[in-house]
């Protein structure tokens, strides 16, 4: 018993630290009545179990690009919403780094289905890197439901996070003959193999023409 | 039943090229449709058709096929074998060469057969993929009179979020008969909802069909690997395959299933010291990116809590910083700006809105 009092008092001490840490930040960052706005969007996430650290990261990232306060504050806001829906997506729980991941995922157009999806398949993994591969291919030009079909693919298949994250590599240099081509070709993408077997473009399955219908 | 379709994939990944991972798609759709076919009656159409795909680092290889009752009691067949090869050549171009034969019979008519290969040269740049083909083949349908069958064509695809539309211009010869096909296509995947569409219109010989034509296929994915299918519309007549057009509406149920054939660990990714093709070193404290040389290149990211902090250039046009923790794996931003200007995305990195009006590198760290 004595033991848990101090487990817990370490552990409360160690948030009360960590929020320290994540105001000092901001106010050395922003005026007095921006830090005030980011402060309470960043408690609310806080008490609404949500991280605070891309909160604080984004507000930053604002300050030293020279963003406007009132565009800063609402970006943070926008950003606190959208980790709350990744956690959603997510099952209702999720590391800062998962529901960064998870957000920047949506962001993309990743369906909310597909977080749900990699959390079944990885209930005792993290799902950080296949959700942040399936943002950036997408930023890299690939469909967002291809995306998401090729990472559960290779999620389902078993594949480590650092296969997975060769995934994105292998569309950026032809060149590159690593594990991401091999990769990218197992899960199907059209970059590094033949398009015409129903991809996205100079298929030979035409759209509607179904086998359904020979001749009466 | 699995088992056999097992039996049967092991059987079809046995023959082909051993490889890092490769991976088999089977499906089965049963539907029913309401159909009118060009010169026919009215007709309900019972169908069952099963295909199978396989897909490897270079080449794709697919088969499928139809068994159809119709509402008279006649049945009709389709089977169809599809392959294609490709690498890319260099920066946004590749070749691939794909090829089909198919075999389509009806009651107990003659089977009409036919066979295409189409070489074809791809600009894929982004979400962007722009081609341009040609094609070689021979049909024995009665129709064309004549059994050589060519093609030249070309097409268009832009990648959006959720939507893809294309464009496909193609000029066919079959027989004595020449016609020109401009479709305009849509694919779409949001949620458990897919949607393809096609819309086209034909000049020349329109073999007894219609000259312009519309469809559809919505799909809902049901639970895990069953979709419900719907589809209607209309299409045209297919010279080379021998298939009449029709106007049809019908809905079914499709099931799939993909299999990981062949599985071997993949290589692990090989570092270059100072010619890396990576941006993070294995130590995961060290970061290269390149910019003009003998510039001033600094970098700032999350991970550097957005401020900036000066990189060494370790060789002409490369630049390096090392970090005095190890970043944390998952997604990145990163920002770098040359000589004082405006922050902008190192160039190996894919680019992204940051939301305050500009845009930030996206950075993966296993």
């Amino acid at each position: 018993m004595k033991y848990a009092v101090v487990v817990l008092g370490l552990a409360v001490v160690t948030v009360r630290v960590d929020a320290q840490a994540t105001d000092d930040r901001l106010r050395d960052a922003f005026d007095a009545q921006t830090y005030a706005s980011l402060h309470a969007v960043v408690d609310s996430a806080r008490a609404a179990g949500l991280p605070a650290e891309p909160l604080v990261d984004k507000a930053l990232e604002g300050a030293a690009k020279h963003a406007s306060t009132d565009r800063i504050v609402a970006v943070v806001r926008d950003l606190s919403a959208r980790l709350a829906d990744a956690r959603s997506a997510l099952g209702g729980s999720g590391t800062s780094e998962e529901l960064s991941a998870g957000t920047a995922a949506l962001r993309a157009g990743i369906a909310p289905t597909t977080l749900a999806e990699l959390r079944r398949l990885r209930h005792n993994e993290q799902v950080t890197i296949p959700l942040a591969v399936a943002a950036e291919l997408v930023a890299r030009g690939v469909r967002p439901d291809s995306a998401s079909q090729q990472v559960l693919r290779l999620a389902a298949a078993g594949a480590r996070d650092v296969e997975l994250a060769a995934l994105p590599r292998s569309l950026a240099s032809p060149s590159v003959a690593t594990a991401g081509a091999s990769a990218a070709a197992a899960a199907g993408l059209t970059t590094p193999g033949p398009a015409s077997l129903g991809a996205k473009s100079g298929g030979n399955v035409q759209a509607g023409k179904s086998r359904s219908h020979q001749r009466p | 039943m699995r088992r056999y379709i097992g039996v049967a994939l092991a059987i079809l990944a046995s023959g082909l090229p051993a490889r890092a991972t490769a991976q088999a798609l089977a499906t089965l759709d049963a539907n029913v449709a309401g159909a009118t076919y060009d010169q026919y009656l009215p007709s309900a159409v019972y169908t069952v058709a099963p295909a199978l795909s396989y897909a490897g680092d270079a080449y794709r290889v697919g088969l499928d096929g139809a068994f159809s009752a119709f509402q008279t009691g006649h049945t009709s067949g389709v089977g169809e074998f599809q392959g294609a090869v490709g690498t890319r050549i260099y920066g946004p171009l590749r070749w691939e060469l794909s090829g089909d034969g198919s075999a389509l019979w009806y009651r107990a008519n003659p089977a009409v057969w036919s066979g295409v290969l189409t070489p074809s040269i791809h600009a894929d740049h982004g979400p962007l993929d722009a081609w341009v083909n040609g094609a070689l083949g021979s049909t024995n349908n009665d129709l064309v009179v004549g059994s050589f069958v060519d093609r030249v064509g070309g097409g268009v695809a832009y990648a959006l979020p959720h939507i893809t539309p294309s464009m496909t211009v193609q000029t066919t010869r079959a027989g004595i008969y020449h016609y020109t096909d401009v479709e305009g296509g849509i694919q779409g995947e949001v949620g458990r909802f897919g949607v393809t569409s096609t819309v086209g219109t034909r000049t020349g010989v329109l073999g007894g069909g219609v000259a312009t034509w519309f469809n559809a296929e919505v799909r809902f994915l049901l639970v895990d690997r069953v979709s419900l299918v719907f589809s209607g519309g209309s299409y045209p007549v297919d010279l080379v395959h021998g298939a009449p057009g029709a106007h049809f509406i019908g809905g079914g149920i499709r099931v799939s299933q993909a299999f990981l054939t062949h599985k071997r660990a993949m290589p692990a990714v090989r570092y270059d010291p100072l010619n890396a093709t990576t941006e993070v070193m294995p130590d995961a404290r060290t970061l290269r990116f390149a910019a003009p040389p003998s510039a001033h290149v600094e970098l700032m990211a999350d991970f550097t809590d957005w401020k900036a902090v000066a990189m060494t250039e370790v060789q002409p046009g490369r630049y390096q910083i090392t970090l005095p923790d190890a970043i944390r794996s998952g997604l990145h931003r990163v920002n770098i700006r040359v000589d004082h200007g405006e922050w902008r995305v190192p160039a190996e990195l894919p680019s992204v809105v940051d939301d305050l009006g500009g845009t930030v590198g996206s950075l993966v760290v296993p």
